[in-house]
């Protein structure tokens, strides 16, 4: 029975791939994270994305020097400003 | 969703009173240099793109209805002058070879036949930050632009659709587009510097 419920890997990889991979009904929701404790390939997958996530979150911050931040402020003010 | 910005702010940025526009820059400039440099471009573009941004929305204050926020308004501004600035050399590349590739890696009842590769450490490494960096090079201005503001701005799909001018079902298909690149791009780029 649950195998016969229990989504395949192609169907997990692509919840993960839109981000919904946890806003599905509860019994779906159940069987995607049973999948995942079950499957190597798909938990891998899955962690790769998370991983993925992450770093994108972090690819503009070092840039985003105060000093910098604070220097484009001026300049762009100065800019605006009518003449 | 309400404005965060008064009518009495919007007069006082249309009689150009300093300190209404100070607010202004001070406020937003940081979220437009941010997504700049997300979409991938080098300081001195962020800096003359938020400018841009800047006096595009000063110059038109009477269109902003105040139906957004004005943080999403200013960001559908950015990216539609990102846009014209990147026109010439960017195309919207057709995803059908890496679709395919993807179908691929399953057989017929839906399970991997060729499973994922490449790394899945918990902590990230600077190496392979550097990979994804790499790799984020290579999906389109929508697509960065789309999957920036969903991962490290949190925004709503609401807000985002109107940044993008696109529908519910477009952003799902450039944030899929976006995440099946970067991880066949991370495998990739991974296997060949093992075997280097």
């Amino acid at each position: 029975m649950i195998k016969r419920l229990m989504p395949s890997c192609r169907e997990v990889s692509e919840k993960v791939l839109v981000g919904e991979l946890f806003n599905a009904p509860l019994l779906q929701r159940g069987l995607l994270r049973l999948h995942l404790m079950l499957c190597e390939h798909c938990r891998r997958f899955s962690r790769q994305l998370e991983m993925i996530s992450k770093t994108v979150e972090e690819i503009a911050r070092p840039q985003l020097d105060p000093r910098v931040v604070k220097a484009a402020k001026r300049r762009i003010l100065e800019h605006l400003k009518p003449k | 969703m309400p404005t965060d910005i008064s009518k009495d702010d919007i007069r006082a940025l249309k009689e150009g009173r300093d300190g209404a526009m100070a607010e202004l820059v001070n406020s937003h400039t940081q979220t437009l240099l941010a997504v700049s440099f997300a979409m991938g471009f080098s300081q001195a573009d962020a800096e003359e793109l938020a400018q841009e941004t800047f006096a595009a929305f000063l110059s038109a204050l009477d269109r902003f209805e105040g139906r957004s926020q004005i943080k999403t308004y200013l960001v559908g501004i950015l990216y539609n002058k990102a846009a014209d600035f990147r026109r010439k050399s960017y195309r919207e590349e057709s995803l059908d070879k890496i679709q395919d590739d993807f179908e691929k890696r399953f057989n017929e009842s839906g399970l991997w036949s060729r499973p994922p590769l490449g790394p899945e450490e918990s902590v990230l490494t600077g190496e392979i930050k550097e990979l994804i960096a790499q790799c984020a090079e290579g999906l389109t201005l929508s697509q960065k632009t789309a999957f920036f503001l969903r991962e490290s701005e949190g925004e709503s799909s609401e807000d985002i659709c109107n940044i993008l001018g696109v529908s519910y079902t477009n952003l799902r298909v450039l944030l899929y587009r976006a995440r099946i690149k970067l991880r066949e791009c991370l495998e990739k780029k991974w296997e060949s510097g093992k075997h280097d």
